[in-house]
């Protein structure tokens, strides 16, 4: 299930290269991941501070963000002027408004080449909590021209030139890592959408014989009750 | 031979002024951060600062900038209303639309030489209404309200000297535009004074199980089941039930969109098609935007082109509306 904008299909799959890269990245200590985060966050920052304006109203808001396909959940809290990033347990629940999607739907939000309503629409994604809070985030962040990628490779300066080669090459991985995934999950999939929609052909023809009884049962008890009435 | 029409996209916010100016815009409409405006959401909109910015990105592109200060001034209390058509005056705005008499007024005694547009707030669906308008401010462009079929525009066109603009692509709004209160009744604010129609504030979502019920200050709007598009809960497209029936009894969600009669609109004599959704991301006026620009161009010069947009679609249907009305 997913939308089509630009040509593009979402998938809403847990199944996702994040799912590998999640499993790998698990036994690791969580700090340098969050480090890492908090200087992407950190550059957005100094990079939209239009977005950072309109965003002043959540000062002291948490926003739970769950990728399906990764092992720790997000939680972004809004301070005045500041996005502080923290990798919380997947079993953590409060926050003022939490998103739950896959990876790469989510981060195509964040990049503005997804419609968050849409997505929302047809349940490729799932939100929660204070919506108010939730549709000036979205606002602030759809705003300003935001490219993630362009974003990391800024922040790191002098490193930019090896930044970009190891970015390029993830994205290859990436690539054709979710190309291979996709064909498993087809794979998996197939055999499993089969027998559902045998399933559903079934119910429909049971339902269809559930009404047809439904109707001849009225029919009946209409005639039964033209019957005692004619014998009373 | 009529005037090729003018595509008129909306903004609501710097980047999605850029994106639809690029997309193909020849007119975007936008409004600033307050009340003034009937799109009046947290986190969308205008500084004095952006506007000046977007008014440059787009006259450098050959594209007007309309600005929308088309709610209803606060009684007592003008000021910000006032300050807005100020400001358009000042930063060279192509257009200011209105609909509040007072607020007419004030822009066309203090700045004769603004353009005004009356907003379909106005809902000025008649000649004798629009001639009155164009006669007492100078209005020189009526955006109609969605309640008018093509033969009906057609002859309000025959009895008119200014422009129309048609709602073309977008939201439904099947009451009076402009006077409905039923989002003020269960909320308490106004979409015409506060400029903001069922406001996030006030809307919840909660999952039931496999449902997803959407509610607007704590009443439920609808129920969606697991199949179902959700949509987001204005009264007017609420699933209610009524004699043991459960169904809209406004209005279905689904999106307007005239794509199929573009070329029956343009010989009708619209100058303008309007496309709704300051709210919605810039993907979606991306998407919007572009294939709009191809089947108005297809349309000004005689051809039909159809887009396929239902993925763009509320509750993932579309409909002409009223412009194809057979009820009276």
């Amino acid at each position: 299930m997913g939308i089509n904008l630009h040509n593009r299909k979402i998938k809403n799959s847990v199944f996702s290269p994040f799912f590998v890269l999640g499993k790998l990245i698990k036994p690791l200590p969580k700090l340098p991941i969050e480090l890492l985060m908090q200087h992407v966050a950190t550059t957005l920052e100094i990079n939209h501070p239009n977005v950072m304006r309109r965003l002043e109203s959540l000062s002291g808001k948490e926003f739970l963000i769950c990728p399906l396909d990764f092992p720790y959940k997000i939680m972004l809290r809004l301070n005045h002027k500041s996005l502080k990033i923290k990798l919380v347990d997947y079993t953590c629940q409060v926050a003022d408004v939490t998103i739950i999607g896959s990876f790469d739907v989510l981060l195509q939000m964040l990049d503005g080449k997804t419609d968050g309503d849409g997505l929302f629409f047809d349940r490729s994604i799932m939100v929660k909590g204070d919506t108010s809070a939730l549709l000036t985030l979205r606002n602030a962040m759809d705003s300003d021209d935001i490219n993630l990628k362009d974003e990391i490779i800024r922040s790191f300066g002098i490193f930019k030139k090896p930044i970009t080669e190891f970015i390029n090459l993830t994205d290859l991985i990436y690539y054709k890592l979710d190309h291979e995934l996709n064909d498993l999950n087809r794979a998996l999939m197939e055999p499993l959408m089969l027998r559902v929609k045998s399933v559903e052909a079934e119910n429909s023809e049971l339902k269809e014989k559930l009404s047809m009884i439904e109707k001849s049962l009225s029919k009946s008890n209409k005639k039964l009750y033209s019957m005692s009435r004619r014998l009373k | 031979m009529n005037k090729k029409p003018e595509l008129v996209c909306p903004a609501g916010t710097p980047a999605a002024l850029r994106i639809a100016v690029i997309a193909g815009a020849d007119a975007v409409y936008l409004g600033l951060c307050d009340q003034t405006n009937a799109r009046n959401f947290p986190g969308l909109n205008f500084s004095e600062e952006e506007l000046a910015q977007g008014v440059d990105f787009a006259h450098e592109r050959g594209v007007k900038v309309l600005l929308a200060v088309n709610t209803y001034a606060k009684a007592g209390d003008n000021k910000p209303w006032i300050k807005a058509i100020d400001i358009a005056a000042r930063l060279k705005i192509d257009a200011v639309i209105l609909a509040d008499v007072g607020l007419l007024d004030y822009a066309h005694r203090t700045y004769p030489d603004l353009r005004l547009h009356l907003s379909v707030q106005a809902a000025a669906s008649n000649a004798a209404s629009i001639n009155f308008y164009a006669k007492e401010f100078n209005v020189r462009r009526v955006v109609l309200p969605r309640v008018l079929s093509v033969d009906e525009i057609k002859a309000i066109n025959e009895k008119i000297k200014v422009e129309t603009e048609v709602l073309a692509f977008g939201g439904m709004c099947p009451m009076a535009e402009g006077h409905c209160s039923m989002s003020s009744y269960v909320t308490g604010q106004s979409p015409n004074k506060d400029g903001i129609c069922s406001p996030p504030s006030h809307v919840t979502y909660e999952q039931l199980g496999t449902r997803l019920a959407t509610k607007l200050a704590g009443l439920t709007i609808n129920n969606f089941e697991e199949h179902e598009q959700v949509g987001y809960p204005t009264l007017c497209k609420g699933r209610f039930m009524a004699n043991n029936r459960t169904g809209y009894l406004f209005e279905s969600p689904t999106s307007l969109n005239i794509m199929t009669i573009l070329p029956e609109l343009i010989d009708a004599g619209v100058s303008a098609f309007k496309i709704e959704g300051r709210q919605r991301s810039k993907a979606y006026i991306k998407a919007v935007v572009e294939n709009f620009r191809k089947a108005v161009d297809a349309a000004a010069e005689g051809r039909k082109l159809i887009i396929p947009m239902d993925h763009l679609y509320e509750g993932g249907e579309d409909t002409v509306g009223a412009y194809k009305k057979d009820w009276s």
